[in-house]
């Protein structure tokens, strides 16, 4: 793994863990611009945003992974659990 | 009530499909049963039993023991279908709780005859969810207790985020209760992965404090429920 990356996903796991989420998707959204389509940081941002039942915002990246990764079974996991919400 | 409850579900469209993956993920045992060989198929693998019988077929569905089920939970599109069922199902075979689903009141009213124990209409219940949610998207459930009063569920303001519940004080200022609080609470598994578990804090104290994406589960007067979802 590239070393900026795994520092953001450090990062992430931090403000995540210690219930900071507004950090969290912060570090997660500028992630996104240094990689975009990175489905690890797409499903961590998911993950920030169902945690905190923002349900939309959750779906959008869930979605994003499977367009990248079909078979993500994961997002497909969660993104089935939010659609019945 | 201490022995593990044993399920019945009829038809497997959507909704069945559902409530019997559900039920068995809860590690209930659960006889799913369609008359399309494709969608008994579908959920052999998930499911204790999956069957294709005809559930008109009285004695096969004598043959497949399902006077021993706990709950028979009937998700049939075709009225009459449903209605026969029913019947026989309460009438004959003897199942203490049987719950059928409705697709308009009409349908409703004569499975109510029959002596259905509970009567669901899911269409009805998405609809009103879904209108609620559109009309104040922070409210993710709303249940009326009486007239006058409802149980909502709510995702907390952000002006109440960091405070206590003693410092929100909602007793006193709209006379409502929070019953509890449902948190998901950050989980320590992979470092490069997040994950969280879901929680709920029941009955908490003055002294919980409200943390961002909280869903606040509240008792009161509708009225005074109406000015916590517009804060």
């Amino acid at each position: 793994m590239e070393p900026d990356k795994e520092k953001i996903l450090e990062a992430g796991y931090f403000y995540f863990q210690n219930q900071k989420f507004k950090k969290a998707i912060k570090i997660f959204e500028k992630g996104l611009s240094m990689f975009p389509n990175d489905i690890d940081i797409y499903y961590n941002l998911g993950i920030v945003y169902e945690s905190i039942n923002e349900i939309e915002k959750a779906k959008e990246c869930f979605k994003k992974v499977l367009e990248i990764d079909r078979d993500n079974t994961d997002a497909k996991k969660h993104l089935e659990k939010l659609v019945n919400i | 009530m201490g022995e593990k409850k044993f399920f019945a579900v009829i038809g497997l469209g959507s909704f069945g499909y559902y409530v019997a993956t559900k039920l068995a993920e809860k590690g209930y045992e659960v006889i799913a049963i369609d008359i399309d060989e494709n969608k008994v198929d579908d959920i052999s693998n998930k499911v204790t039993h999956a069957i294709q019988l005809n559930a008109l077929d009285e004695k096969v569905l004598r043959e497949v023991g399902l006077m021993d089920v706990d709950v028979a939970i009937i998700a049939i599109k075709d009225i009459a279908t449903s209605i026969l069922l029913s019947s026989f199902l309460k009438e004959d075979l003897k199942i203490k709780y049987v719950v059928a689903k409705a697709s308009d009141q009409k349908h409703g009213k004569v499975l109510e005859k029959i002596g259905v124990d509970r009567i669901i209409y899911p269409e009805l219940e998405s609809a009103d969810r879904l209108a609620n949610n559109l009309i104040s998207p922070s409210i993710f459930d709303i249940i009326e207790l009486s007239s006058s009063h409802n149980l909502v569920e709510i995702k907390a303001p952000d002006i109440f985020v960091g405070k206590t519940l003693e410092e929100i004080d909602l007793r006193k200022r709209f006379d409502i209760n929070i019953i509890a609080i449902k948190r998901n609470q950050p989980s320590t598994t992979e470092t490069y992965k997040l994950s969280f578990e879901e929680s709920i804090i029941i009955s908490p104290s003055p002294k919980e404090r409200i943390i961002e994406g909280d869903i606040l589960v509240m008792v009161g007067l509708k009225e005074h429920l109406e000015k916590i979802e517009k804060l």
